[in-house]
């Protein structure tokens, strides 16, 4: 741009006057200053794509983890519950056992009925006033339980609400401490008769049993109904046909590891819980979770969005400097 | 201002103009397509979902419908053969369905009710366990304490399936039984979804493992819960209250009995991620709107070096 003197502003030499030139610096003042308020007015908006963008990164990387969040405390739960139902059923198996009348059956009732806890428990029968012990008796605390238990079942009054309700037969459960031990108590009763029978043990053996059932060797079809059949559509087992979509799982009890899901991918969004009384569990997404990978393509592909409106402020602020130059007053 | 540089402004300002009209609308068109990919992302998730909670619920079904026998275990019947009404009653009571119900004794089999649309597959069942090895060829066996159960399906028509379900002590020759209709079983699982919200599920029951996934009237949770509505050969039989049949659904049918699982509002609005929702629009319509300012500037400069303007500004 010329220098501009004296000289140059001369009406008789350009032939423009000096309200002429008044007019024009006006005229030049309000370009400037429009320029000046749309330079702002771009930069902020620039700033607002910029922070819809960040947002949108944001959810990107919050949504699909909260999604992920969802689906593995949605899948621990399932597994809770079909540790209830397992445990429960166990329970039912002891209902459904009534004991014999003939006192020399009671041996052989009493291993039938351990035996379908797959781990050892104790059998106890009270026929009349006499309390019987079949298999290693338990701890004084336990056997005073039991017996405090039984001497509430006969008092109406003070009696639990049955756990389940088979036919004549009723079933309680009940679950206690003592130290670092927790019980797990089974009594059953049948209505209009005097015997009680039952059975107690240490309720890790449960959460043992039901991994073990959990750990079905591949090729060898689970129990129909049992935990692996219901879980092997959810969780990546031994005995799942596909686990690479499945939430795998490992399982510690006292610190121990006690099972792991096969080709268990430890680097996939995790979520831990501790059951009561339980395992401490770990779940992690599948590594064939191909949202997991879309939702990081997406994120690489929004990155420019957001960048890119940052970027377009150094041309539009060249732009601004340029209607500047050209819109100075004379003289500057 | 010379003519030269003035007009190395406007070729400039011309170029960065062309090139910043194209970058917007490339942002836009991206703007547009990581929307697409979101609601195709969205719709992985909301499927997958749905897919997981409708297998829970059919194998909940099956679980249900394989365990009808272990439902007689405490129900044997009586020696006198004039209370073996009531017994049919009480199983009846028990099973929440209609039943042809058996008494078998060595090889003697007693058919103590047939209504009259079990005669087919009481036929069957009849011809089964003349067979060299009797119904243990074909059944599944379980055993529960002291007692063994025997499952087995029954050819009939091709309408319905039937299912055969004998229960007995071990090493005792008296066995007891019903014939169960799958369809009839398909609308039981539904009555015991349906118990009012004040009842307590047992432990184990269809309800009580349910009742945190889907909307029954015992979920405390109701609006967080997936829906539910079930037909039986187009008769609606369960619905969960407050079903919106709009949401993504999942739908599984089988010879007539058909289920259809539907996301809930809310995780439909988490599947669906409102947050980028709301961010999409400004995503979309602020490079638009920047247009504006940016070819404003661009006239501007153009005016402010016009060639014949420039000698009366600057010159």
């Amino acid at each position: 741009m010329t220098e501009k003197t004296g000289a140059e502003t001369d009406p008789l030499k350009t032939g423009i006057s000096g309200r002429d030139v008044a007019i024009m610096e006006t005229a030049k003042a309000a370009t400037r200053a429009k320029a000046r308020d749309r330079y702002r007015l771009t930069v902020l908006m620039m700033i607002l794509l910029t922070l819809a963008g960040a947002l949108e990164l944001y959810a990107l990387r919050v949504v699909p983890k909260m999604e992920r969040q969802n689906q593995l405390s949605g899948n621990s739960l399932r597994l809770y519950y079909e540790f209830l139902r397992y445990y429960a059923d166990q329970g039912t198996d002891v209902a459904v056992t009534p004991p014999p009348t003939v006192a020399a059956e009671r041996n052989a009732w009493a291993a039938q009925v351990e035996s379908q806890f797959n781990h050892p428990a104790t059998v106890f029968l009270r026929d009349g006033a006499e309390l019987m012990w079949f298999g290693p008796s338990p701890d004084s605390a336990a056997r005073n339980e039991v017996e405090q238990v039984l001497a509430a079942l006969d008092t109406a009054s003070i009696a639990p609400h049955p756990l389940k309700i088979l036919g004549s037969t009723r079933l309680w459960m009940r679950g206690f401490e003592n130290g670092a031990t927790s019980y797990r108590m089974w009594m059953a009763a049948q209505t209009g008769k005097d015997a009680r029978w039952g059975a107690i043990y240490d309720a890790d053996r449960d959460w043992l049993s039901f991994f073990q059932d959990l750990n079905t060797p591949k090729g060898t079809a689970p129990t129909y109904g049992g935990p692996a059949w219901a879980l092997s559509g959810s969780f990546a087992l031994p005995a799942s046909s596909s686990a690479g979509f499945l939430t795998g799982m490992r399982a510690f009890m006292n610190d121990s590891l006690i099972f792991t899901s096969p080709a268990l991918d430890l680097s996939r969004d995790s979520l831990q819980w501790t059951y009561p009384d339980g395992p401490r569990m770990e779940f992690f997404t599948g590594p064939q979770d191909f949202t997991y990978t879309k939702t990081r393509v997406l994120f690489w592909l929004f990155l420019p969005v957001i960048l890119f409106p940052l970027y377009l402020i150094i041309p539009f602020t060249r732009w601004y400097r340029v209607v500047k130059r050209l819109t100075e007053p004379v003289g500057k | 201002m010379d003519q030269h540089a003035s007009e190395l402004i406007r070729l400039s300002a011309t170029r960065r103009f062309r090139s910043m009209v194209v970058s917007l609308l490339l942002i836009s068109l991206l703007a547009i397509a990581a929307r697409f990919a979101q609601r195709i992302i969205a719709d992985n998730y909301g499927r997958a979902t749905l897919a997981r909670e409708s297998a829970a619920l059919t194998r909940e079904f099956m679980r249900f419908e394989a365990e009808r026998g272990a439902q007689l275990i405490p129900y044997p019947p009586p020696d006198d053969p004039a209370r073996r009404g009531a017994w049919v009653r009480h199983i009846e009571e028990q099973l929440l369905q209609p039943a042809a119900v058996c008494v078998i004794q060595g090889s003697a089999l007693t058919w103590v009710k047939l209504p009259p649309a079990f005669q087919v597959p009481a036929d069957s069942t009849a011809l089964l366990l003349t067979a060299p090895n009797g119904i243990r060829s074909t059944a599944s066996l379980k055993i529960h304490g002291d007692t063994e159960l025997l499952r087995t399906s029954v050819q009939a028509d091709a309408r319905d399936n039937f299912g055969l379900w004998l229960v007995g002590k071990t090493g005792d020759s008296l066995r007891w039984g019903v014939l169960l209709s799958s369809n009839d079983t398909w609308v039981a699982f539904f009555h015991q979804l349906q118990g009012t919200a004040a009842d307590n599920p047992d432990i184990g029951s269809p309800a009580w493992a349910l009742q945190d996934m889907f909307a029954l009237p015992k979920s405390t949770t109701r609006q967080w819960n997936m829906g539910l509505r079930a037909f039986l050969k187009d008769a609606l039989i369960f619905s969960s209250g407050d079903l919106d049949t709009t949401r993504l659904s999942y739908t599984y049918d089988f010879n007539g009995r058909r289920a259809e699982c539907y996301l809930s509002r809310w995780q439909e609005t988490t599947t669906h991620w409102k947050i980028m929702r709301l961010a999409f629009w400004p995503m979309l319509l602020l490079p638009l709107v920047l247009l504006v300012p940016f070819y404003r500037d661009y006239r501007q400069i153009r005016r402010l070096t016009d060639r014949e303007k420039t000698g009366t500004l600057h010159d």
